[in-house]
């Protein structure tokens, strides 16, 4: 698990994530030290010719950063309510020593901090085969399920293309 | 710096104009532009085909008529003409090979100084078929990069699709 930090075999591994609701009846998971900033009220800018989960944007430091929608990724053609109650801005590294990228998320409420421990994980939701594609693991916490995104895949053109191929 | 570098600097610079309609900025090269005419001047008067692949009015400009579209905020083709814009932005290709209309409020004209934040569409927004080339940074705002060619690619795209659609309606009616 990405999110352990073993000091020793047999101790208890645990570490710090931040469990994010992102709608629809969801939970996802991120390392502690990839989100960077909840926004409230932020303005979203709309981008034509995008693919439905991740039209729209806002700008940081005259950056332009997208905001996914995971719950309309993960079920499309449902109807997953827009309202950008609060945005994470989460970042993240393709590969260490590579340079840090920006990407944010479209939540419903403020993100929850949670010690978890190793003795958690669990098998991957069953619900979208896209979980397999953009989890690094999955835990269970308070009676939920909740994958660990790959926030590298999350926002790559790689997951951007098979998706397109797919008529998403 | 040598010469050589001095010509490749200066050839990659760009002068952007602004075309801007309903808060929607989008920025072309300057030398896409041929000519700003006020929307009164757009016939609107169309063919059934001619709407059926987008175009809502012929602007004479010379001895020559374009065809005038109406772009939405998420560059869909309207098939009606807008009664709130101003001009009427004659766009042409290099080569002058392809030259239409677009309908806007306003036409900026930058300043060569002005800063904005040119930067790649983020990966996971930038679909092949998109007309935009980058994004940036105007007016507090996101601002859209395009150029004529891309646009005419886009707008061709989007009448054969229609024709397609329309075709596919009358064979099933």
């Amino acid at each position: 698990m990405e999110l352990i930090h073993a000091h020793h075999e047999e101790e208890i591994k645990e570490a710090r994530a931040w469990i994010l609701n992102i709608g629809a009846d969801m939970r996802v998971a991120v390392a502690y030290h990839e989100m960077e900033q909840v926004l409230l009220d932020e303005p979203v800018f709309h981008i034509p010719c995008a693919p439905s989960y991740c039209n729209q944007a806002i700008i940081r430091y005259n950056r332009v950063l997208p905001l996914m929608n995971i719950a309309a990724l993960l079920q499309p053609g449902a109807n997953i309510e827009k309202g950008n109650t609060a945005i994470g801005v989460a970042v993240y590294q393709e590969a260490p020593g590579k340079p840090l990228h920006r990407g944010c998320m479209q939540l419903t409420s403020n993100p929850k901090s949670a010690l978890i421990k190793d003795e958690y994980f669990c098998d991957l939701p069953t619900d979208s085969e896209l979980w397999e594609d953009i989890s690094l693991s999955c835990f269970m916490f308070e009676k939920r399920v909740i994958p660990v995104i790959d926030l590298a895949v999350l926002f790559s053109s790689q997951l951007r293309d098979k998706l397109n191929a797919t008529g998403l | 710096m040598e010469k050589r570098e001095k010509k490749q600097v200066f050839s990659e610079i760009h002068f952007y104009v602004v075309l801007t309609f309903d808060g929607f900025h989008l920025l072309l090269d300057e030398h896409d532009i041929r000519s700003v005419e006020v929307v009164e001047d757009v016939q609107t008067q169309v063919e059934k085909e001619e709407s059926s692949i987008g175009v809502v009015g012929w602007l004479s400009y010379g001895e020559e008529q374009y065809p005038v579209f109406h772009l939405s905020t998420d560059l869909q083709l309207l098939p009606e003409p807008p009664d709130d814009k101003r001009f009427c932005v004659l766009i042409q290709t290099e080569g002058e090979e392809a030259v239409f209309g677009i309908m806007c409020d306003a036409l900026t004209q930058l300043e060569p100084g002005h800063i904005l934040y040119l930067q790649p569409i983020p990966e996971p927004c930038h679909l092949p078929h998109t007309p935009l080339t980058q994004l940036a940074v105007y007016d507090e705002s996101v601002a859209y990069v395009t150029t004529a060619d891309n646009l005419v690619s886009y707008i061709s795209a989007w009448g054969e699709t229609r024709m397609v659609e329309v075709e596919t309606e009358l064979e099933s009616a």
